[in-house]
Formats: C-alpha cells, structure tokens, sequence
C-alpha cells in the first residue's frame, strides 16, 4: 500500500519539476540550490500525506488514495487533520492537470537552507515530529490507603 | 463609588443581557486564543474588577487606529470603548475640551499612579524641540514623557507608534520617532498595521484589562496571538502561489481567477499579521481578497522598501530573517543535522495548534 503513496509523492514531484523549469526558475522566490523532492509519502488516516520540498516552498501536504476522494470542501477553506503532535490546519487546494491538494506551509520562502541535503533532512526531521505523540504519561501511582493496604486489596488497582 | 464599578456593572446598567455578555466573553476569548476556560476566566474579571483607566494620545497621526477600533464588528464594542476601559481621556471622542480636558490628565495621573494604562496613536516629532506637534499649547513629546511616568504600560497602536510609518519616512524632516525610542523604562506592547484590525485592537485590550499584564510578545515587541502568522502561510490564494499561477497584469485572465498576486507586489511573504485568517470589516475580506496585494503595512519601514507594486526582489533584504521570530531557529541559515531537527519542531509546534500559555496566567 505505501507503495502507492510513494508513487504519488513521484507523481507530485513531477509536477513541480515541471512548474520549476517552467515558471518558478527565474522568480526571485526560487532558491535554486535546492531541488524538488517528495519525502516521507505514506497512508495516514484512509489519505495520503507527505512533504514536498521545492526551491520556493516546504509543505505538508494531503491527497487522496487513488480511487478514494478527500473531504469535500472549498478551494481555500481550511479543514483540521488530527496528528500524534496535535492537529495541523491544511488548506484546501488544487493542483493543476493533478487535482485536490491539501497543503499547510512549512516553509517559504526557502532561502535559509544553504543545500538540498539540509531542506531534505529538515522535512524528514518534521514528519518525523509530526507523528511523534505527545510526551509519554506517566502511570498514574494507584492510590492505597492504609485500609486497603491492610486488607490486601492493593492489587485491585481501579 | 465610580472608582470600583466594573465593566460588568455598567453594561447592566446600560439594559446588556447577561447572554450577550457572556457572548462577548466566549467571542473575545476565543479571539485570543484561550478556549473555554479563559472565557469564564474572563467574565469573572469583568464582573469583579474595577474598570482600567486608560488615557489616549494622539502624536502625529490620521486617527485611522481610532476609526479601526470603533468599528469592531461586536456589538457591544462600543462598551469596550466606553465602559471596560473607562476611557478617560481621548481627545478625538471625548465631549471635555480645553483646559478641562487637560485637567484630566493631570488628575488621572495623580490619582491611578502606576495604575491607568497610556495608549499612544501616532508619534512623537522630536526635531526643532518637538514644535511640528503642539497639543494643549505644549510639545506632545513633553506630553507624552510626563503621562508616561506614571503609567503601569503603554499601548503603541498602530505603525506610527510602533515603527513612525509616513511620518517617518525618509528623509523625515520633523524626526517623527517611534514611542519606544522615546519611552525607555515602561512595558510597552506594538499593535502595528495601518491601521491595525479591529478585533485585535479590542483583543489586546480586553486581555490587558481582564488579566492586568500584558500579553506575551515576540522579540519585537508586538503580541504573539495576533503577529505571529505570515500573511503568505494563511493566505487563502496560497496553493496558487505553491502552483506557480501568478496574476501578471492587472485585470488579465489569471487576476479573474483569483491567482496569486506576488508579480504584483504582494508583501505577503515578509508580513506578520492576521488578515489572512481574522480578516477586516468583522470578517468579510482583506485586501488580497479584494484583488490587491498586501502593502506589508504592519512592518517597520513599509514606506521606505519601494513602491506598493515592487516585487519583492530581495526578500533576504526585506527582512524575513529578522521578523520570523516564531520559527525560532529556522531564522538562521539551516546547516548541519541538530539544526536542521531544531527547524523542523519548531515548524512543527507552529502549525500544530498547541493552547496557548496566555491561560495559565492571571
């Protein structure tokens, strides 16, 4: 299955070759050390999220599985995608000649990254974060009293 | 005594249902970010506080901030004028005049020493002894320093106080200089824009004066809640931008169907506000959703960067680096794997949407 999501993260890259070379390349917004790639491409939550990195901008991003649909919305409207970290507003989007597309930014411009390898390393680190949960809870200490203690009732636990 | 009535007492009176206070309360606080817990937070303060006095100055302005703050799109804003803040002095609403108004400020600075609030619209021209603004027969940077004195913090509204805006504009023959230039030993709190929205105006007075401090702020000095988003990262015609779809002139095909407006000079990618999500005109649009770019008019400078419609040539010069005070780390040049992780959780806890810390202070 994550082989699907990884073809589509390729898919996506591609476009935005395409945009690079097309339009993008002599904006001044372009940092051109840098390269579009895909990164971290897999099934979460019955879609497919992933980052891209581009010259001009570092997102999050949201599409469908091929055959499935996203939620319905409006170009420009923002829906919440609960994560491990907490939940992360994305905007509803669309890519041309691809289809619905779910961003949120994480970067853009993109001049802080000196090369390619630091922007890749960054949007690994970021997914990685992502789909980190919160901080382990501690368990709670069972609450003993001494009649309880006494009566041997500490195994009970709840 | 009118010295302990609260916001509270004087919204009943005036006939305002405990509902629609409770309204406000709820629309406020989630304005601000605190959530439910902060809404009751906030209703119990206004019901048991006395009322902040406030004193409003204006240097050399438009009074744009004023004419942005009465329209807030609440209807019970007007008592957030009028009551919550006890508005003593204002000298663009208030009915006193002449040497009665003076008399206000010297009584409210006698008798709520280190207690009333000093809320500045405008600058102060330091240049020929402060002559090119005289107000109530004296330099209003005399004025000005003398209130500040004894005040417990200062609100800068707007650009002029924050940064000097037009007034400053090079080569600023009158010195017109910002309050933080001139004030040096108060809190003061940068609510930049020209002028700034509504609701973060009322926003940033009603927490001032629901929990007695100011809110948290960047390095800058402005509040978080409200400065530290990115026109560019909420802009709703992002995914163009992300597209490469770009209007090129105005009125053409692409400016019909709402594509980015960067060509055009949209100062979006170097500007910290909330248009893009609070909007203006209590929520209706913002200028990028009437078809114009933004003029970045919450940064320092905006008048001396070029013109409205310069591209951003250079955004390195324009300052990202120097504003993007959320990002943390990400503000320097990302090299090496440690910072490379510490860019990605700070961008990470931005777009996560963690409660903020404002609730768990007084």
């Amino acid at each position: 299955m994550s082989d699907r999501a990884l073809a589509i993260g390729q898919v996506l890259a591609d476009h935005f070759r395409h945009i690079h070379r097309t339009v993008m390349a002599d904006t001044p917004m372009s940092n051109n050390a840098l390269q579009v790639e895909s990164i971290g491409f897999q099934l979460y939550a019955d879609q497919v999220l992933g980052i891209v990195v581009t010259p001009w901008f570092m997102n999050l991003v949201l599409t469908a599985i091929p055959g499935q649909s996203l939620p319905e919305g409006r170009i420009g409207d923002r829906r919440t995608l609960p994560t491990p970290a907490g939940p992360v507003d994305f905007m509803i989007g669309e890519l041309p000649d691809f289809g619905r597309l779910d961003t949120c930014s994480l970067f853009s411009p993109m001049f802080q990254f000196v090369d390619h390898q630091a922007a890749h390393d960054t949007a690994a680190a970021a997914l990685d974060a992502l789909m980190q949960g919160p901080p382990q809870q501690p368990v709670e200490p069972v609450a003993v009293s001494r009649r309880s203690l006494l009566r041997g009732k500490v195994r009970g636990g709840a | 005594m009118a010295a302990i009535e609260t916001f509270y007492d004087v919204i009943r009176r005036q006939g305002i249902s405990r509902r629609s206070f409770t309204k406000f309360c709820s629309l406020t606080a989630a304005s601000l970010g605190l959530g439910a817990a902060g809404a009751s937070k906030m209703a119990h303060a206004l019901e048991t506080k006395p009322r902040v006095p406030v004193i409003w100055m204006h240097g050399l302005e438009c009074t744009c901030c004023s004419e942005s703050f009465i329209r807030s799109a609440h209807p019970l804003v007007k008592d957030v004028v009028l009551s919550m803040i006890s508005l003593d002095y204002d000298d663009t609403i208030m009915a006193a005049a002449g040497h009665q108004a003076e008399e206000i400020l010297a009584e409210t600075k006698a008798k709520y020493k280190g207690q009333y609030i000093l809320a500045v619209e405008g600058n102060p021209p330091l240049n020929e002894d402060g002559m090119f603004c005289i107000d109530g027969g004296k330099p209003f940077v005399e004025k000005l320093k003398w209130m500040a004195e004894d005040a417990s913090a200062i609100i800068a509204w707007g650009a002029c106080a924050s940064w000097g805006c037009v007034q400053a504009a090079k080569p600023n023959p009158t010195q017109a200089t910002p309050i933080d230039k001139v004030i040096r030993n108060k809190p003061i709190i940068k609510v930049p824009g020209c002028p700034p929205i509504a609701e973060v105006m009322t926003g940033v007075v009603t927490f001032i004066t629901t929990f007695g401090r100011l809110p948290d702020l960047d390095r800058q000095g402005r509040p978080k809640m409200f400065y530290s988003q990115r026109i560019h990262d909420k802009c709703y015609r992002r995914p163009h931008f992300d597209a490469g779809q770009f209007v090129e002139h105005w009125d053409d095909e692409s400016a019909r169907k709402g594509y980015c407006l960067y060509k055009m000079g949209c100062k979006g990618p170097t500007t910290y506000n909330a248009c893009s999500t609070v909007r203006w005109n209590g929520g209706v649009s913002f200028p990028i959703q009437s078809g114009h770019g933004c003029i970045g008019c919450s940064e320092e400078g905006f008048w001396d960067k070029g013109t409205f419609y310069d591209r951003l040539t250079n955004i390195k010069q324009f300052g990202v680096e120097k504003n993007a005070d959320e990002v943390g780390g990400t503000a320097a040049t990302v090299v090496g794997a440690a910072v490379a992780a510490h860019a990605a959780v700070s961008a990470v806890k931005r777009v996560t949407e963690g409660k903020s810390s404002e609730t768990k202070n007084d």
